[in-house]
């Protein structure tokens, strides 16, 4: 028994002293240090390393490349929060007072709101591309995603203004697409029009059969599909296809570009509308797409953009107090990066508007007018 | 300091979970899978009775006891009766059918988009300050209930237990009433968990449904495992070391998105080795068998 | 009226997938004993095989069903013989089996998740040929995952009575102290068991992934519905896995009907759970599961 103790004490410090290499600890004068704490693990986690992760971190690249924020080293430190509120509490102390970070890129919602009390009390200011309120409604928050409602409102422009009669909406169960749902729902009810048909899916469902049969029977002229998933989006369309169900218009979210969904519902997905976040298309093919190998979507776009403007701002705060940070960040104009030219116009919450787009046959997307 | 007082924190709440599992599993043999939905029950009525009603940490408390005990008499009525894999499907039933209720019932939970700004814990008019002072009433409450589950499976309670996960038709012949003392042990164990849920509250100060999931249930499993159950010091040590190793492992400088899975996988391979070579953990008193 | 039709149509085209997976854990269960939660670990090896086979390799359906089949059951041989065998001679009870087992699921999921990523990888892509029979509608895939799950059954049935090694198989179900009395090679028993299991599991394998392709967690939820199913069914009693596997599939569907589908988990759950409380003996349960104490 002492044996055994003895080897795990060994062994713990061992990992301590390999540990004491690691770049965090190593003090460097004048680095500014980024947090990110993201998913690392877990269903979604290949997706979150291409479309957060590494763009987040190639933000950082670009602007040491260009002489980091007037001329100092950035450093980002990605620590993984498994999604969850526990770890994503651990992970913040971590990063605040070991890796004493001037800022924290922190997603999804359960993470970012454990985080946000203690960031708040430590005074560091925390960015998020989950679009929960509270983010924005604290002093030290930014939404740099478009809030939900936004998205709610977009779907609910579409279908006015094509003039539908009968829509129906299949909506999962995130905070997401729950706000959205419920946005979507008052601005169409609003216009006169009527919802025939609402099916809610749960989360990691693979099967939605039980509930486009339901949808099938309420006969919709317009289909909102909610979902923040391209595998998600290939599952629906194949189990709808499978029931003979394919009303006149389909209308979703921007995942349904993923490659997965392609790979899983091939050409199911022509002709379908989305709305999305405007990736710029030069940045993408000058600055993403050759480093990376693949193409940035709405997720990686605002990714990138989040950390590319905090530190731009950076540079022109004149300080390291990271409220004058924040309030520059917030009133930076003349940004153009991923999404096009955007600021937050001095409100917590990005101002990026969301623009419908079109799946094309055979391949690609279309942007409708 | 604020790190090492965190995780501190999470090594309590966690220990009380697994000493509550210990009871349940450990020495009443209970193959428990609703252990983290219990704990999210009496979080949320904590957190329910302190954000939406406004009333203090003792109300919410008392709130948190009674509805888990309510629940986990219910799930016992139905389930302990059952044979032992019964056991484990009813309670991964019950799991399933709490976590819905989290999830959907909007009006109490919040659903997904959780319940957020829980009021820093204060006891009769003195605030529990986040950090070492909410540490330290996490560990007197660990510690306090360590003492009663030592006081209980003391007593003749504790023997009767362990008499009737050996072997039910014998303790049963000897007299015992074996559904009843199951059941009285889950609903002690459950209201435990509820304790454990409500600090889990007070300490985030945020909860959602996806922190009560089963991956959390099979996490203190895996602690109970670790630490060895019957014992008291393996309640502590299990959770010490399934919290402390992967924030070690944060300092090594090990980067990729397949470190989390590579780290999950080696607490799939360490069950297995366990049992194969070490089936009473580090410290426990009583092989899984 | 036709919605409803299609619900239950519905219903039974999941469960035959299902089934395949209830049976297989089933006959491993009756005759060891195990809470074989790798089952769901086998599940999926069988699948990125079967991937690897056809999409990868580009070997035609004739050839790679069966490989996929053989290399299933020869996993489920290593698990069998790498884990559970030496767990027992070392004491290890139903617990300890079933802790590794669940040890080895997880390690499965992860290793996967590392070498094949969390995407889902794909075989074939778009939709299906359906048939029609007036409002219903039903896919070619699913009529065909519900003739394989009756043929298979029907094979294993006439195997468990007719020959020797599946006579063998029920006597250990049935009686596991008696059996190595009578002359029953116990552990070689326990191996084919787990080969049995696993190439069932290797078929709802094949089926799945076909349509959906594979993910490193397809496995985990599957086997506990495949216990529920069982337990619906009622222990000892293999057709009664088939039966409640279907009856699974049907109530999931179910749960949506005239009730808002954002229930739809917590409903299937609490039927089950009302079903076991006034049935613990499963719909077909020759033995009473009941705790006499």
């Amino acid at each position: 028994m002492k044996k055994t103790r003895l080897w795990f004490g060994i062994a713990i410090g061992a990992l301590l002293a390999l540990g004491s290499r690691h770049p965090a600890w190593a003090q460097q004068k004048g680095e500014i240090k980024i947090g990110l704490s993201q998913i690392a693990s877990g269903v979604a986690a290949d997706y979150w390393a291409r479309q957060v992760n590494k763009p987040a971190l190639l933000a950082i690249d670009d602007a040491n490349e260009k002489g980091g924020v007037n001329g100092r080293k950035v450093v980002g430190i990605l620590e993984d929060n498994q999604g969850s509120a526990t770890t994503g509490a651990a992970v913040a102390h971590k990063l605040i007072e070991i890796d004493k970070v001037s800022m924290i890129f922190v997603a999804p919602t359960p993470a970012v709101l454990a985080t946000l009390p203690i960031a708040e009390s430590a005074h560091v200011p925390v960015i998020s591309t989950s679009i929960s309120p509270k983010v924005s409604a604290s002093p030290w928050g930014a939404l740099a995603q478009p809030p939900a409602d936004r998205q709610g409102l977009a779907y609910a422009k579409f279908v006015i203004e094509h003039k539908f009669q009968r829509v129906a909406d299949l909506t999962g169960q995130s905070d997401s697409d729950t706000i959205a749902s419920k946005a979507f729902h008052d601005a169409v009810s609003k216009a006169g029009i009527k919802v025939v048909d609402t099916e809610t899916y749960e989360v990691n469902a693979q099967d939605f059969t039980a509930q486009l049969t339901k949808i099938r029977a309420a006969n919709p002229d317009c289909l909102l599909i909610q979902s923040l998933s391209g595998a998600t989006y290939g599952f629906v369309l194949k189990q709808m296809a499978q029931l003979g169900f394919r009303p006149p218009t389909i209308l979703t979210y921007y995942q349904i570009a993923d490659p997965q969904t392609r790979k899983l519902a091939g050409d199911l997905v022509d002709g379908i509308y989305f709305i999305e976040i405007p990736v710029d298309p030069e940045w993408n093919a000058r600055v993403f797409r050759p480093r990376m190998g693949y193409d940035a979507d709405g997720n990686g776009a605002l990714a990138y953009d989040a950390i590319a403007l905090y530190l731009d701002a950076y540079a022109t705060a004149g300080s390291d107090d990271p409220q004058k940070v924040r309030a520059a960040m917030l009133n930076y104009k003349g940004y153009k990066g991923a999404v096009g030219a955007w600021g937050y116009n001095g409100q917590p919450v990005t101002q990026v508007q969301y623009r419908v787009a079109r799946m094309k046959p055979g391949g690609g997307t279309e942007i409708v007018p | 300091m604020g790190y090492l007082v965190t995780l501190l924190t999470i090594i309590c709440i966690y220990t009380m979970l697994t000493a509550a599992m210990d009871l349940i599993l450990g020495y009443a043999g209970l193959f428990s899978f609703v252990h983290a939905a219990l704990c999210g029950i009496g979080a949320y009525s904590a957190a329910f009775v302190m954000l939406k009603l406004g009333w203090g940490l003792v109300p919410a408390t008392l709130a948190a006891f009674a509805v888990t005990a309510a629940v986990a008499q219910a799930t016992a009525a139905v389930t302990v009766r059952l044979d032992e894999h019964y056991f484990i499907l009813g309670t991964f039933c019950v799991a399933n059918v709490i976590l819905s209720i989290f999830e959907n019932w909007t009006d109490v939970t919040n659903g997904t988009s959780g319940l957020y700004g829980i009021p820093v814990a204060s006891l009769f008019g003195w605030t529990i300050a986040p950090g070492l002072p909410f540490l330290g009433f996490c560990a007197v409450l660990t510690a306090a209930v360590l003492f009663v589950k030592w006081r209980l499976v003391s007593a003749p309670l504790g023997i009767t237990l362990q008499a009737t996960r050996e072997d039910e038709i014998v303790a049963w012949v000897l007299g015992n009433n074996v559904r009843q003392v199951r059941t009285v042990i889950f609903v002690i164990g459950a209201t435990i968990t509820a304790l454990a849920g409500v600090l889990l509250a007070c300490f985030l100060r945020y909860l959602d449904p996806t922190s009560f999931d089963f991956s959390f249930t099979i996490l203190i499993w895996a602690a109970l495992f670790v630490g060895g159950s019957v014992g008291t010091l393996g309640t502590i040590v299990g959770p010490a070391i399934l919290v402390l190793f992967p924030e070690a492992l944060r300092f090594v400088g090990l980067s990729g998105p397949h470190v989390a899975n590579v780290q999950q996988a080696l607490y799939g391979l360490l069950l297995i080795l366990l049992m194969m070579f070490r089936p009473q953990g580090f410290f426990g008193h009583h092989s899984v068998r | 009226m036709s919605e409803l039709a299609q619900l239950v149509l519905n219903g039974l085209t999941n469960g035959a997938v299902y089934a395949l997976m209830a049976v297989g854990f089933a006959i491993v269960f009756n005759a060891t004993h195990v809470f074989h939660l790798a089952h769901g670990a086998v599940l999926t090896f069988a699948a990125y095989c079967f991937y690897l086979l056809v999409a990868v390799a580009g070997l035609g359906l004739l050839l790679a069903v069966p490989i996929t089949v053989a290399l299933a059951a020869l996993f489920g041989c290593l698990i069998e013989l790498g884990i559970y065998a030496p767990l027992r001679a070392r004491g290890a009870g139903s617990a300890g089996l079933m802790i590794a087992s669940l040890g080895f699921l997880a390690l499965c999921q992860n290793v996967y998740a590392i070498i094949f990523s969390t995407d889902v990888l794909t075989i074939r892509s778009g939709g299906l040929a359906i048939f029609r029979l007036g409002a219903l509608t039903v896919t070619s895939l699913h009529i065909a995952d519900a003739v394989v799950a009756v043929i298979v059954f029907l094979a294993l049935q006439a195997f468990l009575t007719r020959s020797r090694h599946g006579r063998a198989i029920r006597a250990l179900a049935d009686n596991p102290q008696l059996a190595p009395v009578i002359g029953i090679e116990t552990r070689r028993t326990y191996v084919l068991v787990m080969a049995i299991g696993s190439a069932l599991a290797s078929v709802a394998a094949v089926l799945l992934t076909w349509d959906l392709g594979v993910q490193p967690t397809m496995g985990f939820l599957i086997v506990f519905f495949s216990a529920v199913a069982v337990a619906i069914g009622g222990h000892g009693y293999l057709p009664g896995a088939l039966v409640g596997a279907f009856a699974f599939g049907v109530l999931q569907q179910l749960a949506t009907w005239q009730l808002d589908s954002r229930w739809q988990g917590g409903v299937t759950f609490a039927a089950v759970l009302v079903f076991l409380a006034l049935r613990p003996q499963g719909l077909f349960g020759a033995r009473l599961n009941v705790r006499k104490a």
